[in-house]
C-alpha cells in the first residue's frame, strides 16, 4: 500500500515536472520583495503577474516572489486590495531582482479602488481557507470593546464558538484540541485569557491571519481540524509610530520603528487589564486579591543584505488570580496563574532567484500553577500544583519556483515536546516536604513534506503533496504517510470548481471536559492507551470572484471521518481543581476513552474585504456525530457543538471620512447537551452510622447523551467609530453595544426543586429547569490614538 | 475557581424558567440503595426519582421531604445460588426496608439479588457479589500531626491516618477508607454534628502489591472520631467514585452521571467487608 502510494506520487511528479521542463529554454526570472510604502513592511499574498496573460504568482509569507518568463518585453503588475497597483515595463534578457513598494490607497482622499482581489479565490489551488483582514478585526464590535481575533474567526462559516462570550472555536466538527494555532511558526497551546472569554490576539501586532479548515497543504501537519496561521507585523522600517488605547477593562500600547532605517526595525505591543488596580483602594487593608492578564508581543527584524534577513519574535502573556487575607490567628494566600511564552528566530535566505528558504528555531511554553499557603498560629501549610507543556522545535522550509507553472515547497520540521501533566508539592510542619511529581514525558514529533502547486495550462491548478509524519514516544515509533491534494478547475476567468482530499494525524491530545479553553485543560502525548488521532477529509466546492466589488463567493461541501478522538469516561475527571492533592492519584490514561467522529456539511461565504461597505455573510449547515464504545452505551450521539444552522452577517460601512459603522448578527442552532431529565438522591455510605441521611446528595438522571437542544442562539452587536485625523496623529472614539436587543441566550441549565401548594391544599413536589443567561445588553466605549 | 464563577453568574446573570415545550419528557423511576455486609443489618432505601416538570403529590407525612420513602413497595433479597427470595419489610421508624442478620445471612464471596416491585413504578433488580476475603493490613497508624496553640493554649490539632494494605493478587479489589468525626452537645436533646473524609483505592495497575494510603484532617477540634477500612465490590467503588466526581451543575464541565447498577431503576446495590485493625 505504502509502496504503491510512493510510486503514484513519484509518477505524478515526473509527469508534471517533465511536461514543464520541456519548455525551459530561454526563460529568465524576476524576483524580489514587495513592501508597503511608508512602513516598509513586507507584504504577503500580493498578486504579481504579466499583464495580458494568465501568468502570475503571489508573494509568500515573507513578501518574496519569483516569476519566470520567456525572454522578451513584459509589463509586470503588482496589485493588492486597498493599495495602488503598480506596473513595470521590463525587457527581460536576463534574470533580474526587483523590489517594489505599494502605496496604501487608504491615504488618498476620495479615491476608492476596486482592484484585483488580494489572492484570487477562484484561481487558487487551495480551498477551505479563510483570510481575515486585520483591519476588519479592529472595526467589528466586540464584547466590552476588547477586540478579539479569535471571536472574528468564529464568525466564519465552518467555525463554531463554544459557550457564549468565549473565544474557543470548533472547526468542521473537530474539538478545540484539533486546532493548530501558530504565531510566527510557534504553536500556542492556550490562546485564552480569563477562562476563555478573551483570546491572546487583539489585532494590534498582527499582520495576517489565515484559517485553513480543510484541503491542508503538505506543509501543515499535527492537527486534524484546522490551522490558524498568525503572522506578526515586522515593525515600521521608515519611521517611528505607535498606537495607544484605553478601554473598559484594559489599556494597550503599540510602538514600532526603525533601528537602522530601511534595514532593521522593532515592534512592541502590550496590553494589560486593570480591574485589580482600580479595586485595590476599595479593599480592606487585611484583604488582598484581584485578577489581571497581560500580553506582550515583541519583534525585531534585520535585513542583513538583499538576500538574507533575520527575524526575532516573541509573545509573553499571563493570567493571574490571587487573593489572601489575614485575620484572627490565620493568614492565607492562594492563587492561580497560567502563562504562555513563545519565541521564534527565523532566517530567510534567497538562495537563488528561484529558491527561497526559511529556517526557524522555535520555543513554546505553557504553564499552569495553582498555589495555596496557610499559616495558622504557628504552623505552615503550602501546596502547589503545576502542569504544562514545553516545545523546542526546528523547521526548515524551501520554496522553489522553477517555472510560473510550478511552485515546489519542501521541508522538514522536528519538535521536542516536554509534557508535565501534573506535579504536586505539599509542605507542612509534620511532613516537612512531600513531593509527588510525574517526570516530564518527552516525545519527538517530526514531519517531512513536499508539495507542488502546478498550473495546468489555463484550465486549472492543483496542489499535490505528501507529508511523512513521525512520532517517537517511550521508544515506540509511529510513521504515517499523509497524502494531500487540492485543486481548482477554472470554469470561467473568475469562477472555478474545487476539490480536495487530505489525511491527517495528531499525536497530542488535550484533556478537557469543557472545551472552552480553561487553563486546567491538559496537553498529553498520544500513547498505547490513547493512540494518535487520525482523520481524512474530502471537500468539493465552487469559488467565484467578483473583482469589481472586491468580493468572493464560495460554496463548499465537506465530509470528514476521525478515529481515536478522545473523551473522558463517564464519571471521570483527571484534575479535581478543588483537590489538587488527589490529581496525581489518577492516571489520565485510565480516565479517557477513544472513539470515532463523523462530520459533514455545506458552507457558504460571501465576503467583501474592502470598499465603502465591506463584511461578509456566512452560512453553515452541518452535522457532527461521535461514537465511543464506553459512552452512551456505544450508541452514536451528537457532539455538544453540533450545529445544524449557523449564520453570521458582518457589515462595516464607512459613512464618511470620520465615521465608520459596523454591525454583526449571528444565529446558531442550540448546543446539544446532556441535562438532568430527573433528580434523585444518592446516599454516601457510612457503615454502622445511624444518621444515614446525613450524606445524601441530589444527583441527576441523564437520558441519551446530548439529546437536549439548547434554545437557538442569536445576537446583534453594533459599533460606531469616530475618526479624527490631524497632521501627526489619528484619534478614534469607539462606542459599541453587545447584544443590542438583549436576547437571553442560554449559557447553561440547572434543575431547581420547590414545593407548591394547590388551592385544594395539596402539596406538589416539583423540579423546574432553569436557564441562566450571562450577557445582556452591554454598552462599552474605548478611545485610541495612532501617531 | 468554580465558586468564583458561580458568584459572578448569580450576580450578573439572568435566571428564568425554561419553557415547557422544549423540556425533555421523563417518567419517575424507582430509586433503590443498599449496601450489604456479613453480620450487618440489611437496610434498603426505596423512593422515586423526580422528573423535570413532574407533579409529585406529597402526603402530609412527607411535606418538606424532596424524596420521601416509598412505603408500599415489595422488596426481597436472595442468594443467587442457594436461596429463595426473602421479603424485606418496611420499617416506618427509620424509613428503610430492614432485615436483621438473624433473619437473613450475608456470606463472603456470595452473590445476592435485590428485587423491588412497585405497582406504579414497576420492577427494579440488581446484583452484588460480596468480596470473598479481606486483605492484610500491614500497618495502620493514627497520629496527631501537629498541635496548634494560641498564646500557649492548645486549640486544635492536625490528624494523619496512614497505612498499607497488602492487596490480594489475581483479582480486582477495591477499598474505601472512611474517617468520620463527631461533635455533640446537649440542649434538651443531644445534638451531634458529623463530618467525614474518605479515600477510594483501586488495585488497578498494582495488583497484589502494597497499597499505601494517607488521609489528613487539618485543624481537628471534634470530640471523637471513627476510622473504617472497607474492602468493597466494584459497584460500591464505582458508585462512590462517581459520586465524589459529581459536578453539581458546574456549567463548564460535561456532566458525569453517578454510577447505577439498578436495572429498571436508579441507585446502587453494593457490598463490602470491614477490615479489622
Amino acid at each position: 500500500m505504502l509502496r504503491n502510494y510512493f510510486k503514484l506520487t513519484l509518477f505524478l511528479f515526473i509527469l508534471f515536472l517533465g511536461a514543464s521542463f520541456g519548455t525551459l529554454a530561454q526563460k529568465y526570472t524576476i524576483s524580489g520583495f514587495v513592501y508597503e510604502k511608508g512602513s516598509r513592511e513586507t507584504m504577503l499574498a500580493v498578486n504579481v503577474y504579466a499583464a495580458g496573460t494568465t501568468i502570475g504568482t503571489v508573494t509568500n509569507s515573507y513578501g518574496f516572489y519569483s516569476l519566470t518568463l520567456p525572454k522578451g518585453e513584459w509589463e509586470i503588475v503588482f496589485s493588492f486590495v486597498g493599495y495602488q497597483p503598480r506596473s513595470f515595463n521590463i525587457n527581460l534578457e536576463k534574470s533580474i531582482g526587483l523590489n517594489v513598494e505599494l502605496d496604501p490607497t487608504i491615504e488618498l482622499e476620495g479615491v476608492e479602488v476596486y482592484g484585483e482581489l488580494s489572492k484570487s479565490s477562484s484561481r487558487s489551488a487551495h480551498m477551505s481557507v479563510v483570510e481575515i483582514p486585520v483591519q476588519q478585526i479592529k472595526t467589528i464590535p466586540a464584547l466590552l470593546g476588547e477586540k478579539d481575533a479569535l471571536k472574528v474567526i468564529q464568525l466564519m462559516p465552518g467555525v463554531q464558538k463554544g459557550s457564549e462570550g468565549t473565544s474557543g472555536f470548533y472547526v468542521r466538527g473537530g474539538g478545540p484540541d484539533q486546532n493548530l494555532i501558530i504565531l510566527d511558526d510557534a504553536p500556542v497551546y492556550n490562546a485564552f485569557h480569563l477562562f476563555g472569554f478573551f483570546s491572546l490576539f487583539n489585532g494590534d501586532a498582527i499582520k495576517s491571519m489565515e484559517l485553513t479548515k480543510g484541503g491542508f497543504p503538505a506543509r501543515y501537519g499535527g492537527r486534524l481540524s484546522s490551522v490558524l496561521d498568525i503572522t506578526m507585523k515586522d515593525g515600521n522600517k521608515e519611521q517611528f509610530s505607535g498606537e495607544a488605547g484605553i478601554g473598559i477593562i484594559s489599556s494597550r500600547l503599540v510602538l514600532e520603528g526603525p533601528i537602522q532605517k530601511e534595514k532593521s526595525s522593532f515592534l512592541i505591543s502590550a496590553r494589560r487589564t486593570y480591574v485589580d488596580v482600580l479595586m485595590r483602594p476599595f479593599m480592606p487593608k487585611d484583604v488582598k486579591g484581584g485578577y489581571f492578564f497581560y500580553d506582550l508581543n515583541a519583534k525585531m527584524n534585520w535585513e542583513i543584505n538583499s538576500k538574507n534577513r533575520i527575524y526575532l519574535s516573541g509573545y509573553f502573556g499571563m493570567d493571574k488570580f490571587y487573593g489572601g487575607e489575614e485575620y484572627y490567628r490565620h493568614s492565607t494566600e492562594a492563587g492561580l496563574f497560567w502563562d504562555n511564552a513563545t519565541s521564534t528566530i527565523r532566517w530567510n535566505s534567497v538562495i537563488s532567484a528561484k529558491l527561497f528558504s526559511n529556517l526557524s528555531l522555535i520555543f513554546s511554553n505553557y504553564r499552569l500553577k495553582i498555589y495555596a499557603m496557610e499559616r495558622y498560629q504557628d504552623s505552615n501549610y503550602e501546596l502547589s500544583y503545576s502542569s504544562g507543556i514545553r516545545d523546542y522545535g526546528l523547521k526548515y522550509d524551501f520554496s522553489w519556483m522553477p517555472l510560473p507553472s510550478h511552485t515546489v515547497r519542501y521541508g522538514l520540521s522536528s519538535v521536542w515536546h516536554g509534557f508535565t501533566p501534573s506535579a504536586v508539592v505539599l509542605k507542612n510542619n509534620y511532613m516537612n516536604e512531600f513531593k509527588s511529581e510525574i517526570n516530564t514525558i518527552n516525545t519527538v514529533e517530526s514531519g517531512l513534506y513536499v508539495e507542488d502547486e502546478i498550473k495546468i495550462f489555463d484550465r486549472g491548478i492543483v496542489n499535490i503533496g505528501s507529508r511523512l509524519s513521525h512520532h517517537y514516544h517511550k521508544k515506540n515509533q509511529q510513521l504515517n504517510v499523509e497524502p494531500r491534494i487540492s485543486g481548482s478547475y477554472f470554469i470561467t476567468k473568475d469562477m472555478s470548481a474545487k476539490a480536495s482530499y487530505v489525511q491527517m494525524n495528531q499525536h497530542i491530545h488535550l484533556l478537557t471536559n469543557t472545551g472552552i479553553g480553561l487553563p486546567t485543560d491538559l496537553w498529553v502525548p498520544a500513547s498505547d492507551l490513547a493512540p494518535s488521532q487520525s482523520s481524512w477529509q474530502g471537500a468539493i466546492g465552487l469559488a467565484k470572484d467578483v473583482p469589481k466589488y472586491s468580493t468572493t463567493v464560495s460554496l463548499e461541501g465537506y465530509y470528514k471521518e476521525s478515529k481515536n478522538v478522545l473523551s473522558y469516561r463517564e464519571g471521570a475527571s483527571f484534575l479535581m481543581i478543588d483537590d489538587p492533592e488527589g490529581a496525581n492519584e489518577i492516571n489520565w490514561e485510565d480516565n479517557v476513552t477513544s472513539g470515532l467522529g463523523w462530520s459533514y456539511g455545506v458552507e457558504l461565504l460571501i465576503h467583501r474585504k474592502s470598499g465603502k461597505l465591506s463584511g461578509w455573510i456566512g452560512y453553515t449547515l452541518s452535522w457532527t456525530q461521535l461514537q465511543f464504545d464506553e459512552l452512551n452505551q456505544g450508541r452514536k450521539f451528537y457532539a455538544r457543538y453540533d450545529r445544524r444552522h449557523d449564520v453570521s452577517v458582518v457589515g462595516i460601512y464607512e459613512l464618511n471620512k470620520g465615521i465608520t459603522l459596523s454591525a454583526t448578527w449571528v444565529y446558531g442552532t442550540g448546543n446539544a447537551l446532556s441535562i438532568p431529565i430527573a433528580t434523585y438522591p444518592a446516599w454516601q455510605h457510612v457503615p454502622g452510622e445511624s444518621l444515614f441521611n446525613s450524606w445524601y446528595r441530589t444527583v441527576g438522571e441523564y437520558g441519551e447523551k446530548n439529546s437536549f437542544r439548547m434554545a437557538p442562539y442569536h445576537r446583534l452587536d453594533f459599533g460606531i467609530q469616530f475618526h479624527k485625523k490631524a497632521d501627526k496623529y489619528e484619534r478614534i472614539w469607539e462606542f459599541s453595544a453587545y447584544n443590542v436587543y438583549n436576547r437571553h441566550n442560554p449559557f447553561f441549565y440547572f434543575p431547581e426543586y420547590y414545593e407548591e401548594w394547590t388551592t385544594e391544599g395539596e402539596v406538589i413536589s416539583k423540579n423546574k429547569l432553569k436557564q441562566v443567561s450571562l450577557f445582556p445588553f452591554i454598552p462599552s466605549a474605548s478611545w485610541s490614538i495612532k501617531f | 475557581m468554580f465558586a468564583g464563577f458561580t458568584t459572578i453568574f448569580y450576580t450578573y446573570s439572568c435566571i428564568e424558567d425554561v419553557p415547557d415545550d422544549i423540556l425533555p419528557k421523563a417518567e419517575p423511576k424507582l430509586v433503590v440503595e443498599s449496601f450489604i455486609s456479613p453480620n450487618d443489618t440489611i437496610r434498603v432505601r426505596v423512593c422515586q426519582s423526580l422528573p423535570i416538570n413532574y407533579n409529585y403529590y406529597l402526603t402530609s407525612d412527607d411535606h418538606y421531604n424532596e424524596f420521601p420513602p416509598l412505603r408500599d413497595a415489595s422488596v426481597s433479597i436472595r442468594n443467587t445460588h442457594t436461596g429463595n427470595p426473602i421479603s424485606i419489610p418496611y420499617d416506618s421508624l427509620s424509613g428503610f426496608y430492614v432485615l436483621y442478620p438473624s433473619q437473613f445471612s450475608v456470606e463472603k464471596g456470595q452473590e445476592y439479588e435485590l428485587k423491588v416491585n412497585h405497582t406504579e413504578l414497576g420492577e427494579a433488580l440488581a446484583r452484588t457479589r460480596v468480596p470473598s476475603s479481606t486483605p492484610d493490613l500491614l500497618s495502620v497508624k493514627i497520629d496527631t500531626a501537629e498541635v496548634h496553640t494560641y498564646e500557649g493554649v492548645e486549640t486544635d490539632y492536625d490528624l494523619v491516618i496512614s497505612g498499607i494494605i497488602k492487596d490480594t493478587g489475581g483479582e480486582k479489589n477495591f477499598y474505601r477508607i472512611i474517617f468520620t468525626f463527631y461533635y455533640c452537645y446537649e440542649y434538651d436533646y443531644v445534638y451531634c454534628y458529623t463530618d467525614m473524609v474518605e479515600k477510594l483505592i483501586s488495585d488497578t495497575g498494582s495488583d497484589g502489591q502494597e497499597l499505601p494510603f494517607t488521609l489528613y484532617i487539618y485543624g481537628y477540634s471534634w470530640q471523637y472520631y471513627k476510622v473504617k477500612i472497607l474492602s468493597t465490590d466494584i459497584n460500591y467503588y464505582h458508585f462512590h467514585r462517581t459520586l465524589e466526581n459529581w459536578s453539581e451543575g458546574n456549567p463548564f464541565v460535561e456532566p458525569t452521571p453517578v454510577y447505577s447498577n439498578i436495572e429498571g431503576g436508579l441507585g446502587i446495590f453494593g457490598s463490602y467487608l470491614e477490615v479489622a485493625f
